[in-house]
């Protein structure tokens, strides 16, 4: 049996990675491989990539860390870390794991061969696991450096956290399958479960913002008052308390519980969910047969119904909508805020940025900037084509076109987000005519580049022999490389436009929007010269 | 005459293999061409160069006198291609994706709407295009696709294994619409392995081994008193 399920999470794992890293990728029949040393820049990118992420973590940590030795609640530490590092592998794999449990394309042809239904589910909650401990170790790798830093040579201590290190996302996969399955069951009763899904996912996400917006002034609270900041988690974050215990105390008794609810929650929800699982694979709801009724169609151009057929794509496909416009939600979200909270937002730009008044407006265009820049919906476009490729490579229209009007999805879905902000910033915080007219014109700019790059990336990191879309929405390497590219590349121009101590007076900001504007102009032209030249060849040669 | 297809001294490698070596064909107006091989014999690898789908590595493909390389646009305007296996936009309903093509091919409101009546009421799918292509089966899929290549009366159609999936009615009423086709003067360029489709269907034959083209001519010439049956296993045998 465990080789069985070795072999299917090996498959699992090898496509997952396969479409985060396709440069890895062995030479395939049209021997794309690329040359070492497009493979050293790669790595080098991959490598600075995680090395800032390490050093961010590791300098929070550090601050954590003498933060709680100070206060003497060393417990706090491991606490606070673990609390941390799981919340982001949930909000990581939460809106996913329905994806990965239920939706694989490969569901129909592993239950045609010799294999138990269970071992399919037990290879799936495997590849949850792994999703999990990638996203945790992100965070806890360079918290368990600073911990050992500051152990004082508690090796019991160091042996415990790593433990705990491999056992909480076990215990973080079983929520998410959990979630996942609810989520199934209330988007399954929807008449268009794609719609559920949108749906579900949607109030899952603005639960998710109410409640942190709830918490908001307990952590303020306990981040000033330690003290009550651990009778906080002790109360109400128990099993990670239990975590601090276990670490700090090396409380057996509190590593035991956590292996059991760990290992407990799991096998339960993986129980709960074999019941019916090869009844969720097999079941195709039945919708119910619209009768088509002739009527005259409408003529329209192939540039339109291009537009149209990505838009379409992008709004049949809950999870795309869910991972590929994060911007447009943040940006809502940032909005309700700036309307409760703008007096408040105003006084801590103030206050951190320069004492400058003048400079809230720059701030905000930033913040709506980069949150459109976050709106990667073209990073998979291509990848997602997949075997409707041929369609659109035998049209009688320029692939230039076809690629241009692809990476027009990003501004598309940014526009609404953009507007509405917009409108709250001029309600919430003092602006001029320039300030409302840099708010709308540069963050679609913004949208209209991280577009471009998207399209651009995913010509050169291809992939399409996924088994679920949702790997390549979320994971592939193009996405991972379009997100992370461009939130740094839209951060530039405004990191050196709020730090210039030169920008006191309004003249000079109107002077900032028109650079920063060329700025993402520039780069917009620069990707349609990339479309038109190599593009056209990599598309071409796909 | 003029071919409409016109293949020079194709080749396409993948790798260190030779997908297609060195296949010329001549295909005419009016013209049902069968192109016959075993699998992986490069048939796919052929019909995929002919429209464009694919790049290869030297030779030439002249689509009624145009190159496919320099003139890619205006020589797809006239082509129509059918895949092996009909992979449709699933999130579009069948007459979304109907008017989709439409558009691309830019027909007018009234081409689009006699078309898709004439060749949906032919294929009997019409009450079904108001339904997702996701909901289809294999055979209404592969219908939905022929009814788009055929939708912009095209010069020339190029087909992958077009009988798959069909039930006979359906199979029998593609063959009557490639015969019309031929008649109003196109080509057609198909691959099969339905042997006896091809013999009766096929103005002229092509067999592929090995990516090298074997033996090409006039159906009665390529199968003399035999059948095309006993030709191919013959030549399949032997090597050639």
């Amino acid at each position: 049996m465990l080789k069985l399920v070795f072999t299917l999470l090996k498959l699992n794992i090898h496509s997952m990675l396969y479409s985060m890293f396709t440069f890895l990728g062995g030479k395939n029949k049209e021997d794309k491989s690329h040359s070492s040393t497009f493979h050293i820049i790669i790595f080098c990118v991959l490598g600075i990539f995680l090395i800032v992420m390490f050093f961010f973590f590791f300098s929070t940590f550090m601050g954590l860390a003498v933060m709680t030795h100070a206060a003497k609640l060393r417990i706090l530490y491991p606490t606070t870390a673990f609390l941390g590092s799981m919340m982001f592998a949930f909000m990581g794999t939460v809106l996913s794991s329905q994806s990965y449990l239920f939706e694989a394309k490969d569901n129909e042809h592993l239950l045609s061969m010799p294999i138990k239904p269970a071992y399919i589910l037990i290879s799936r909650f495997a590849t949850l696991y792994s999703l999990n401990l990638l996203y945790s170790w992100l965070v806890l790798i360079p918290s368990l450096v600073v911990f050992a830093m500051f152990s004082g040579g508690d090796v019991l201590g160091i042996i415990v956290y790593f433990l705990l290190m491999l056992l909480l996302p076990l215990f973080m996969t079983g929520v998410s399958a959990f979630l996942g399955y609810i989520f199934y069951l209330i988007s399954s009763r929807f008449p268009d479960k794609k719609t559920g899904n949108v749906v579900v996912g949607l109030s899952f996400f603005g639960l998710l913002v109410f409640g942190f917006m709830q918490l908001k002034p307990y952590a303020e609270q306990a981040f000033f008052n330690m003290d009550y900041g651990r009778e906080l988690l002790e109360k109400y974050c128990y099993l990670f308390y239990m975590v601090g215990e276990a670490v700090t105390n090396h409380s057996l008794v509190c590593l035991f519980i956590l292996v059991m609810a760990s290992a407990g929650i799991t096998l339960a929800v993986c129980f709960l969910i074999s019941k019916r699982f090869v009844k969720i694979l097999t079941t195709h709801r039945e919708k119910p047969k619209t009768v088509y009724v002739e009527k005259p169609m409408k003529p329209g151009s192939p540039t339109l119904a291009l537009l149209k057929k990505e838009v379409g794509y992008f709004y049949s496909n809950p999870g795309y909508v869910l991972n590929a416009s994060f911007g447009t939600i943040f940006s809502l979200i940032f909005g309700i805020y700036l309307i409760n909270n703008g007096y408040e937002f105003s006084g801590y730009v103030a206050e951190y940025v320069q004492n400058i008044n003048s400079l809230v407006p720059l701030v905000i265009l930033a913040s709506l900037t980069l949150m459109s820049v976050m709106n990667d919906a073209t990073a998979p476009c291509i990848s997602l084509e997949a075997k409707t490729l041929w369609m659109l490579k035998t049209m009688p229209v320029d692939c230039t076109k076809i690629l241009l009007i692809k990476s027009l999805l990003s501004p598309i879905i940014t526009i609404p987000g953009v507007l509405i902000l917009s409108v709250c910033s001029v309600i919430a915080v003092d602006m001029t005519a320039v300030d409302i007219i840099a708010m709308i014109v540069i963050p679609i700019t913004a949208a209209c580049f991280s577009g471009l790059l998207g399209v651009c990336i995913n010509l050169i990191f291809p992939r399409f022999d996924w088994t679920s879309e949702i790997i390549v929405i979320k994971q592939s390497a193009s996405v991972v490389i379009t997100l992370f590219s461009s939130v740094f590349i839209s951060a530039f121009p405004f990191i050196f436009a709020i730090l210039l101590p030169s920008l006191l007076d309004d003249f000079a900001i109107f002077w900032s929007y028109i650079i920063i504007w060329l700025y993402f102009t520039i780069l917009c032209i620069l990707g349609i010269l990339f479309i038109k030249t190599k593009g056209r060849q990599l598309f071409n040669k796909l | 005459m003029n071919s409409l297809l016109s293949i020079r001294q194709l080749t396409k490698v993948y790798g260190e293999k030779k997908a297609v070596d060195c296949l010329s064909l001549e295909i005419q107006p009016g013209e049902i061409y069968g192109f016959i091989g075993h699998n992986g014999a490069g048939k796919t690898t052929t019909i995929k160069a002919c429209c464009g789908l694919l790049e290869f590595d030297s030779g030439e493909v002249y689509v009624d006198g145009m190159s496919i390389r320099e003139k890619p646009m205006e020589c797809k305007r006239m082509i129509s291609y059918l895949p092996d296996n009909p992979d449709l936009y699933d999130f579009m309903t069948g007459i979304k994706y109907l008017n989709f093509i439409a558009d691309v091919y830019m027909l007018s409101a009234q081409q689009r709407t006699e078309r898709v009546k004439k060749y949906s009421d032919m294929f009997k799918i019409t009450e079904n295009l108001g339904q997702h292509i996701n909901s289809y089966s294999h055979g209404m899929k592969q219908k939905l696709a022929i009814i788009a290549a055929l939708m912009h009366d095209p010069k020339l159609l190029l087909m992958d294994e077009p009988f798959v999936g069909l039930d006979p009615k359906a199979s029998y009423l593609l063959k009557q619409e490639m015969k019309l086709l031929c008649k109003n003067g196109a080509s057609i360029f198909f691959s099969t392995h339905v042997l006896e489709v091809a013999e009766k269907l096929c103005d002229k034959i092509a067999i592929i081994k090995g990516g090298k083209l074997i033996i090409s001519g006039r159906t009665e010439e390529v199968i003399g008193n035999t059948s095309l049956e006993d030709v191919f296993l013959d030549l399949e045998d032997k090597g050639a």
